[in-house]
Order: structure tokens, then C-alpha cells, then sequence
């Protein structure tokens, strides 16, 4: 089932009021635009891939690694071998300023794993959102039920999808506990789902 | 980009290895950034070309394995099981026209861009795409409202 002037909408040849007024009265037409809007609508429900927890952090190790990579490969030219003195002092002063750097600088802290209080802080936080959630999801979840049937589905796919993060996270912080990096992930997959949870109970109240 | 590296490419851990590729390459490349385009297309262009590149290495392998999709028991999700299955069936380039503009949402003057087509070809290629989809979608038994 086709339509020329279908044809020439879709590939720009004909003006849209043209075709507006052509569509009034061509019902192949109406039928090829209403699937149109059906493979859209599917097209824009489809499933987005969550990331795995790990991706940021492999690309900011990776970019990191580059960076290094960039450093070592720039070189450092001297000039002529008169300037050999100079040279010493240069090494000498770089010596004394990168000696004192190393005595008197802070002590660091690693911004990456998490230290014991804070540890336990986030967990803590962590254990407040579940219990939250599991509250809100024993009052929201039999309301859902309440909701038409498109608002369900789409709150469903999006509780679904919070989880599949919510356990990727978990997986990989059964590995490694002190990553602050998926710490903060999990936090804020348990937000939105506090959030979410909240939301669909105020859509059913 | 993630969304758009699995639907070119099928298996989530080759979309994560593209958008790592893709950003290795933003960095080494930034320079080479013209203002006079968004930033966002200039990234998708990027992250387009990588899938590309991965797909012809695949090609050269004889491999295409795309990853079993979690089939739901909801009719719905058996429609859109069979459109993810359609767009992966799509050839290369009407498959990037179709995801760019249908699950992307973007212009067709931004595809023809990223893709560096013009734009009257992009929209042959999403107009073949559509009518390719739409024989799969006449031919489903549910109706859909989502």
C-alpha cells in the first residue's frame, strides 16, 4: 500500500499544507501516517541501556592513562653545552623545591576510596533510602494498579530500570566496598527511585 | 551515546567499549573542533564513526552477535522486542538514519551532519527504514498504546 504523494512528503518534495490537504480525503494516506506515528511512538518507548557502574570510572582511567602517555612522550630539549651549569642549577633548584614539596606537603587524602567513618556514613545513608523505599513501596505499589494502564507500563519500564542499576551496583560493590565512584551511583539510583516511588504515589493518591 | 552504540552495535559491552573509544578520541581530537557546530553532533559524529569502525572489524571477522533481549510476558514488550529485532535487521547506515532519528529524536539536517550525508538522503533512508518497519508492524497481532 503506497501513495506517491505520501512518497513526496516523506522525502521533502511536497509542501506540508499540500499534503495536509491531500490527507483529508486520500485514506491510504491517514492509514501510512498513523503507522508512521505507531513505529515512532514504539521507536521512542524502547528500552534505554543502563551503564555499567564501572564505565566512568574505565574512561577516567583511560583518559588518565592517555594524559600520562602525552607527558612522557613530550621531551625536554637542552641547548647548547655551555649551558651545562645552568643546567645543574636548574636540576639543583628543581631538586630542593620537589624535596621540600614532598616534606611539608598535606597528606592526601585518596579521593577515590572511601575511609572508614565515611564508609559507614554512606552506608548509613544507604540504609535510610532502602528503608524509605521499602515503605513507600508496600503504600505506592498496590496503587499502581490504580493508574491507566500507558501511565503503568511507563512507571513499570522506569522502577525496572532504577533496579537494574540499583543491582548492578551492588554486584560491583560486593568487589569493592571503599569505591566512592559507584557509592555515588548507588546513592543516587536509590534517590530516584525514593523519588519515583513518591511520585507514582502522589499520580495514584 | 550508550543508546546509540547498542542499537548500532548489539551487545552492551561493545556500546561501553565505543563511548570509552569515543571519548578517547573526543580528547585527542578536541582541537580539531569547530564552533560553527553543536558540541553534541560533533560527539555523535564521533561515537558514529567508532561504531562504524567496530562494525567493519566485525565484518571482516564474519561475527554479528547481537545480545537476547529480555523477553517480558506483556504483549507491548513482545511489539517492541520485535522492533528492537527490525532496527538490528536494518542495513548499516538506514539502521544509524532510523536510531538517530526515531529513538534519538534528532533534526534530519543534525543526522545528515553526523553522518555526513545530505539531507535528502537521510530522508530516503528513514523513509525506506519506516516502510520496512511497517510491514513488520502491520503484520502484529497487538495493538499498540504506548
Amino acid at each position: 500500500m503506497s501513495c506517491e504523494f505520501y512518497q513526496k512528503r516523506e522525502l521533502g518534495e511536497m509542501a506540508e499544507s499540500e499534503f495536509s490537504l491531500h490527507l483529508t480525503a486520500c485514506s491510504k494516506c491517514q492509514k501510512l501516517i498513523e503507522q508512521d506515528a505507531r513505529i515512532l511512538t514504539l521507536a521512542q518507548s524502547l528500552q534505554k541501556p543502563v551503564a555499567s557502574p564501572l564505565l566512568w570510572a574505565k574512561i577516567e582511567n583511560a583518559l588518565r592513562a592517555e594524559q600520562q602517555k602525552n607527558r612522557r612522550h613530550r621531551r625536554i630539549y637542552w641547548p647548547e653545552p655551555k649551558w651545562t651549569l645552568l643546567r645543574l642549577a636548574a636540576v639543583l633548584l628543581l631538586g630542593i623545591g620537589l624535596g621540600s614539596y614532598l616534606i611539608f606537603k598535606p597528606k592526601p587524602s585518596e579521593p577515590r576510596l572511601l575511609a572508614g567513618a565515611a564508609l559507614q556514613q554512606v552506608e548509613k545513608r544507604e540504609r535510610e533510602y532502602a528503608a524509605a523505599i521499602a515503605a513507600l513501596e508496600r503504600t505506592a505499589l498496590p496503587q499502581m494498579a490504580k493508574l491507566d494502564a500507558e501511565l503503568m507500563l511507563l512507571y513499570r519500564d522506569r522502577l525496572e530500570t532504577i533496579d537494574a542499576q540499583i543491582a548492578r551496583c551492588q554486584e560491583a560493590l560486593a568487589e569493592n566496598p571503599s569505591n566512592a565512584h559507584i557509592r555515588r551511583y548507588l546513592l543516587a539510583a536509590l534517590q530516584d527511585k525514593k523519588e519515583t516511588l513518591r511520585e507514582l504515589l502522589q499520580l495514584s493518591g | 551515546m550508550l543508546g546509540l552504540g547498542r542499537r548500532m552495535l548489539g551487545r552492551q559491552e561493545d556500546a561501553e567499549d565505543a563511548v570509552q573509544t569515543a571519548f578517547l578520541k573526543l580528547y585527542r581530537g578536541v582541537k580539531q573542533f569547530q564552533f560553527s557546530a553543536k558540541f553534541s553532533t560533533y560527539l555523535f559524529r564521533i561515537m558514529m564513526n567508532v561504531c562504524f569502525d567496530l562494525m567493519q572489524k566485525r565484518r571482516g571477522k564474519k561475527e554479528r552477535a547481537f545480545e537476547e533481549i529480555e523477553i517480558s510476558h506483556a504483549p507491548h514488550v513482545d511489539l517492541r522486542l520485535q522492533l528492537e529485532e527490525a532496527i538490528n535487521a536494518l542495513p548499516e547506515r538506514m539502521r544509524a538514519c532510523f536510531v538517530l532519528f526515531a529513538v534519538e529524536e534528532m533534526k534530519q539536517d543534525e543526522i545528515a551532519e553526523i553522518l555526513n550525508l545530505s539531507v535528502g538522503t537521510v530522508k530516503a533512508q528513514i523513509f525506506h527504514a519506516k516502510a520496512r518497519l511497517r510491514i513488520l508492524l502491520s503484520e502484529a497481532p497487538v495493538e499498540v498504546k504506548t
